[in-house]
Order: C-alpha cells, then structure tokens, then sequence
C-alpha cells in the first residue's frame, strides 16, 4: 500500500480541506461510477479512496503519522460499485448461452469499434500535482539586496530559492513546478513561498525608505562635519550641517530599496541624535557653568504658561 | 440484504434523516418489509455511491438527484451499447467486419 500523502498527491503538513479537495479532484476523474468503463481507474481510485478514509480521520492520521498503524490497515473492504449492477442485462448470467458473446469477445468489439482499448476509448488518466505551499524566514539584509537561499523539505529535498531584491515581507513567491508530482505524466504542481521578512537592529523600512537614527556628538551637532553613516549598500559620508539639532532629518537620496515595478530606488532618512559624552568632562561643565549664551532661550516656553 | 439500521451502523457519516430524505425522493428503492427498508446489494452500492458523492464531493442535496439521473443515462446508454454489440457480434462474419469498418472509419474522420 502507497503512502497515503502521495496517493492523494498531498504534502504531510496538507490540512484537512486540502486534503478533502485533493480526493475530490482525484474522485471525479478515477470513481468507477462516474467512468463505469475505465478499467485502470478503478485500481487508482481504490487506492486514493484508502488514503482518503486514512487522512481525513483525524485521529487515524494522528496515529499513521506518528507510526502506530500503517497504510494497509485503511484499506476498506471490497467496495461493490453501483456500476457493477447497473450496468447489466437483467439475466445476465443467462446470456451467453443465448447465443450472446462471451465478455471478452463484446469488449474486444468495442474496443476494436470505438478505440482505446480496454479503457473504452478515454485518454489516460492524468493528474497535475497539487501545489505546496512554504513560509521561508529571511534576513532584513537578504530581502532588501537579494539573495540566493534554499529551503529544506520534510522529504529532504532541497528546493532553490532566489529572493528578488526589494523583497516585501508576506510577499509570496511562485516556483513553478516545484510542487507535488503530477500523476501519469501529468506535470508537477507549483510551489508556493511566503517570505517572512526579519528585522533590523539600525535601519527601519517604510515601503521603499530606510529609516536610520544615527547619534552625533555635541561637537558634531554644533560645529558640523562630515561622519560615516551606513546604508543597506554599505557606509556613505555624510555632511552636518553646522547647528544641527537633536531630531533633524537628513535625506540621502537614493540609498533605499529597489522597488521592484518602477526599478526606482527609495531614499534613506537619517534622523540626528545627540549623544553626550559619557564620562565626566570637567571643563565642559566648567565652560558650560560660566557660559552666558548670546540670547537666552526658554526650549518650554510652549509648554509651561 | 441489509436492513436500514445495518446500512447506518456500516457507513459512518450517514445520518438517518439523509437516508430517509433519499428514499423519500426515490434515489434510493429499497424494499418495505415488516415496517423497516430493506437494500439489496444493487440499492447498497447505490447508498455508498451517493454517500461519496454528498459526503465526500460535495455534491449537493439539490445537485444529487441531477447527478444521479445522468449516471442511470450513463448506464442505460452503455447497457443499449452492449445490447447492440452483442446483436452485432451474432451476426455473420462479413456483416460484423462491414459494421466494424463504418464505425472505424467514422472514427478517423
């Protein structure tokens, strides 16, 4: 008996819809009922139909999963199908000895009148795999810049995957043909990825723009100069501004994310954060003690009346 | 034969209530006994298929007697298909290799 998951041309981690549209997509094709002359049909559909009663008895697939019962004890008993009765001349058993043909000689008839065989004239059975659908972690770095990875599967194969530059977190990506195989040559099914996109320790993403708050010290802030401030593309130089204030935006054109439709690329935003010196500066404080500015200046005037 | 109760004990999903609403629309023909129904093997089969078709396919209570009815075509259609070719195969052999050559032909056409 075959693995239930492959009769059904499910993946293990298949949930119980998944699974009921998989045997209905496989019932409508292979049920001796709705294809009373497909003779291969039959032995596909005893088989699918055994992985089905397995799977979507919860409990029974616990227990299949977990290797307490194997395939074989879901195989139901000899299934009567409707056809079999249905089908028949009423006193069938007679009619051979009323100068009818054997039944060999009346499907080899048919078979010769209207084709195909035994199977009635139907093509093969074909089946295109069902598609499997992953959830791949990726780096902050890797979505904003591109990369090549791989996903392990449950089976142990390795599927390739090249996350586009400018990923977007929950963005889905197609690799066609890498889902379940198909039945009878029929093709693979796709599968699907869900990136899952990390974050960063510095850099914020807004759709396109990084955003970066970069400290400065008091010098820097007050005298300007030129620091090195890093972008997803590695550290640019950047110029203060003489007196720049605590929270000033600067903008870095350019140094954002690819956007994928328009191939134009966001900008980043650095937002300035002064840092003081952490051990004590005595002639600062000094200085700062004696120092009478130019023009007082109350910063909460606005907010205390 | 099997009674009512045995079918309901045999399939699982089957409610009673479905039972009785197939009978009641005659997609199901068992035979009345002593106040109970009783299936024989060709109305048995024809509960299980209509149990996949509802329970497992989704086919729909509205759907199902549509459905059905075109599966008896299906067989009605292959049993006169039989019926002909049996009436054809007691025929003489060049009759049979006439009739065999118009159908093939028709084939390829």
């Amino acid at each position: 008996m075959k693995d239930p998951y492959e009769a059904l041309g499910v993946s293990s981690s298949a949930t119980a819809s998944e699974i009921k549209s998989a045997f209905k997509k496989l019932a409508r094709k292979l049920h001796p009922d709705l294809h009373p002359d497909d003779k291969e049909a039959e032995a596909r559909f005893k088989e699918v139909s055994a992985a089905y009663d397995l799977l979507k008895d919860k409990e029974k697939r616990r227990r299949y999963d977990a290797g307490e019962i194997d395939a074989t004890g879901a195989e139901r008993p000899q299934q009567q199908y409707y056809r079999d009765f249905a089908g028949q001349e009423p006193f069938h058993q007679h009619a051979t000895q009323d100068g009818f043909a054997s039944e060999e000689e009346l499907e080899e008839f048919l078979a010769q009148a209207f084709g195909g065989g035994r199977r009635g004239g139907r093509a093969e059975f074909r089946a295109r795999g069902s598609d499997a659908s992953y959830v791949l972690p990726v780096s902050f770095m890797d979505a904003a810049k591109g990369a090549k990875t791989a996903i392990t599967l449950p089976d142990g194969k390795s599927l390739k995957v090249t996350i586009p530059e400018g990923a977007e977190d929950k963005q889905m990506l197609r690799l066609k043909g890498q889902g379940m195989p198909g039945f009878g040559g029929g093709e693979s099914g796709d599968a699907y990825v869900e990136l899952k996109v990390g974050s960063h320790p510095f850099f914020q993403r807004k759709d396109n723009n990084i955003h970066l708050e970069v400290p400065v010290t008091l010098q820097e802030a007050i005298l300007g100069g030129r620091i090195s401030v890093p972008t997803i593309n590695g550290p640019v130089n950047v110029t203060i501004p003489k007196g720049s204030n605590a929270g000033t935006k600067l903008r870095l054109k350019e140094k954002g994310i690819l956007d994928r439709k328009s191939k134009q690329r966001g900008h980043q935003y650095i937002s300035l954060r002064i840092e003081l010196p952490k051990e004590e500066e005595p002639e600062l404080a000094a200085f700062l003690k004696d120092w009478k500015p130019k023009k007082a200046q109350d910063p909460r005037k606005e907010m205390v009346s | 034969m099997k009674r009512l109760d045995e079918i309901l004990s045999t399939i699982a999903e089957l409610s009673h209530e479905d039972l009785q609403s197939w009978i009641h629309e005659e997609l199901v023909r068992p035979s009345e006994y002593q106040g109970t129904f009783l299936f024989d093997d060709q109305e048995y089969a024809r509960v299980q298929l209509i149990c996949t078709l509802h329970y497992d396919m989704d086919v729909e209570t509205n759907t199902l007697p549509i459905v059905m009815d075109l599966i008896d075509e299906v067989h009605e259609h292959r049993r006169q298909l039989r019926k002909l070719s049996n009436a054809i195969l007691a025929q003489d052999t060049d009759v049979r290799t006439a009739v065999l050559a118009l159908l093939t032909e028709e084939k390829d056409r």
